[in-house]
């Protein structure tokens, strides 16, 4: 296996104290983390750091090695008494190993779905407040875009690295709906930086074989090795201990031990299933939590040209249309978001003469949460995940947007659109531990503490108030971000 | 071989489905789906030249990577292949029909798709003798129609 520097046994922590104890390395403590120790250089108030990560160190060779990104499969971890197959990587930086890489923004409407639309919740803030921390978040991953998409999603700042190429398709449409086709934003890297080379569309997202997109193994390793920072791999943590209103304590299990270490300050980012399992087997149900665990609906469609060839995009998803996703339609159904990919999903056409004229798209709907849609525990005290699956909101607005692509793709010579079906999960899962202003319809604050246990920040998707029809990841680096500057600031 | 309708034919490849083929895929091709492939290759993209041994280390990538038709369901293809029965299987009554026709239509495309990226055959395939290069996702930076610039 790979090595931090900062790594260090459990045997040798066990029983010690650290200023700050962080729980999971994926995107919501890398960037928590990030942020909190540039203040640390400053302040020093984050003092001495230990992360625990439930699996092991694996860098990019290894994991290409062995075709996987960790040995522990996401079903093995929890009973799922749901129809969807819920999908994460437990291991050093959690979802940055396994994402696609797709980094659009939320939207500004989807942090005030209730104001503008009756339904769902507002978030407790902003895009506005967000805002500026997106644009670091895409600093520090070097995002790739077209600022020209500041037409939906306003933005202060330039994207760290131009957009990447479109398809031909996708020129076509930008052309014609200048003002909601855009080239989608995305961590694969456009050029090469110092530590990723640059997407050269092997359309293998998942484990990239160039590592093109931003990962821990290759974005975040000042930070899990920073000298203030001691990296426990191995470490399952099985609960919290409290005293007054605080935590107290972590315990964790490795090598078929039990460890305890104490601290001052939480960062609970273990996912949107297993921070509230932790929370629970802690005693800690206040409010909602872990319910309303839920994930964006997505369903396929191939729409068959006549005379135009696609596929010659310079990434796997190349373009990124709005015209379905906001207006006083969400009062009823959901948010749909469009991905144009720019890879053969279904093969190349079979006439001859006509084997690239085909555009596979994905139609993205953001699903209200609903609080029957949970995460329980088990008598052994192991994760369970209920719920029925996507919600009519969701399903009926994959209807609408369907009905409303013949007019998206009005400028494209289409023959028809195929039905490809719908995709069993966006592997987004969010929304257990969610936050609000009101501490009993939800977990944390605004600032991402606790409601009660004012020490404990919750970290990641689990805390999103409502869903988007956008990927998550962004907005969980965005929002640690935020969090830690509000803490420590 | 004319001993079996067109219906039938159809019809036993329904009730078989399109299964796994036990045990091959495993560093080679059967026959039957070597031949199997290859005629549906030449139907879809006319005549090529290519070495035997060369598309057969093809066939048995590709049987590896996905799964195939059953031996007697390649049979049964190469049965339809030969007597111009490809596109029966939509005009079947009921959804079977459809089913089934969805369920070739996919390993054409599946076949042509490997086929074209690990040759980088031109459309139409023409005169040039063709090589294979491994499937796409054996290697890196191999997108032929990817454009960067």
């Amino acid at each position: 296996m790979a090595r931090l520097t900062s790594q260090i046994a459990a045997e040798a922590i066990s029983g010690q104290h650290f200023d700050t104890i962080v729980i999971g390395s994926g995107f919501g403590s890398g960037f928590f983390l990030h942020e909190a120790l540039r203040h640390t250089r400053t302040t020093g108030r984050t003092g001495r750091v230990l992360v625990l990560e439930w699996g092991e160190i694996r860098d990019h060779a290894q994991q290409l090695a062995d075709g996987r990104q960790t040995r522990i499969a996401p079903g093995s971890t929890y009973t799922n008494h749901s129809p969807r197959p819920w999908n994460f990587t437990i291991g050093f930086g959690g979802g940055t190993n396994c994402w696609f890489a797709q980094t659009p923004r939320f939207h500004p409407s989807d942090f005030r779905l209730n104001s503008l639309y009756g339904v769902g919740r507002d978030w407790p803030f902003d895009y506005a407040a967000l805002e500026p921390f997106y644009c670091e978040a895409e600093d520090i991953m070097a995002i790739s875009g077209d600022d020209d998409m500041a037409r939906v999603l306003p933005r202060s700042r330039p994207f760290p690295q131009a957009g990447h190429r479109m398809s031909t398709p996708d020129a076509l449409l930008k052309k014609a709906r200048p003002d909601q086709h855009f080239v989608m934003p995305t961590a694969r890297a456009r050029v090469g930086t110092e530590t990723r080379n640059g997407c050269c569309a092997n359309l293998r997202c998942s484990l990239c074989p160039v590592d093109a997109k931003f990962t821990a193994n290759n974005g975040l390793m000042d930070v899990f090795q920073h000298p203030a920072v001691q990296f426990c791999a191995g470490a399952k943590v099985t609960a919290l201990e409290t005293a007054a209103g605080s935590i107290t304590a972590v315990r964790f299990e490795s090598g078929g031990r039990e460890h305890v270490v104490t601290g001052d300050l939480f960062v609970l980012g273990a996912n949107a299933i297993h921070s509230p399992a932790i929370l629970l087997r802690s005693g800690i149900d206040h409010g909602p939590t872990g319910q309303g665990l839920h994930e964006a609906y997505g369903i396929e469609v191939e729409a068959m040209l006549d005379g135009v060839d696609n596929f010659d995009g310079s990434t796997i998803t190349t373009g990124a249309d709005y015209g379905a996703y906001d207006g006083a339609f969400r009062s009823q159904s959901g948010a749909a978001l469009l991905y144009f990919e720019n890879r053969w999903k279904f093969g190349l056409r079979p006439e001859p003469g006509r084997w690239r004229q085909t555009l596979p798209i994905v139609i993205v709907v953001e699903d209200l949460p609903r609080d029957s849609e949970r995460v329980l525990l088990g008598a052994d005290g192991r994760a369970e995940v209920h719920g029925d699956g996507a919600g009519r909101y969701a399903m009926q607005g994959a209807e609408r947007a369907l009905a409303q692509l013949p007019q998206i793709l009005s400028a494209l010579p289409v023959e028809r659109i195929e039905r490809r079906g719908v995709r069993p999960t966006e592997s987004h899962l969010q929304g257990s531990l969610r936050m609000g202003a009101d501490a009993a319809t939800s977990v944390i604050d605004a600032g991402q503490l606790h409601h009660v246990y004012r020490n404990l920040v919750v970290v990641g998707s689990s805390v999103f108030p409502t869903c988007s029809a956008a990927n998550p990841s962004l907005t969980v680096a965005a929002l640690s971000l935020r969090a830690a500057r509000g803490l420590l600031a | 071989m004319t001993g079996i309708s067109r219906r039938a034919l159809l019809g036993s490849l329904g009730a078989g489905g399109l299964v796994l083929a036990g045990g091959l895929g495993m560093g080679a091709a059967s026959g039957g789906q070597v031949d199997l492939l290859r005629r549906m290759l030449v139907r879809l993209i006319g005549p090529f030249r290519m070495d035997d041994a060369e598309f057969a280390r093809f066939a048995a990538d590709f049987a590896a990577s996905r799964a195939m038709p059953g031996t007697a369901q390649v049979d049964l293809l190469r049965l339809g292949e030969v007597l111009g029965a490809t596109g029966a299987a939509e005009r079947l009554p009921g959804s079977a029909g459809a089913k089934i026709a969805s369920r070739i239509e996919q390993l054409e495309r599946d076949v042509l798709t490997q086929f074209v990226l690990a040759t980088r055959a031109p459309d139409p395939p023409g005169g040039e003798i063709l090589h294979y290069g491994g499937l796409f996702a054996a290697n890196a930076c191999n997108n032929p129609y990817a454009q960067f610039g």
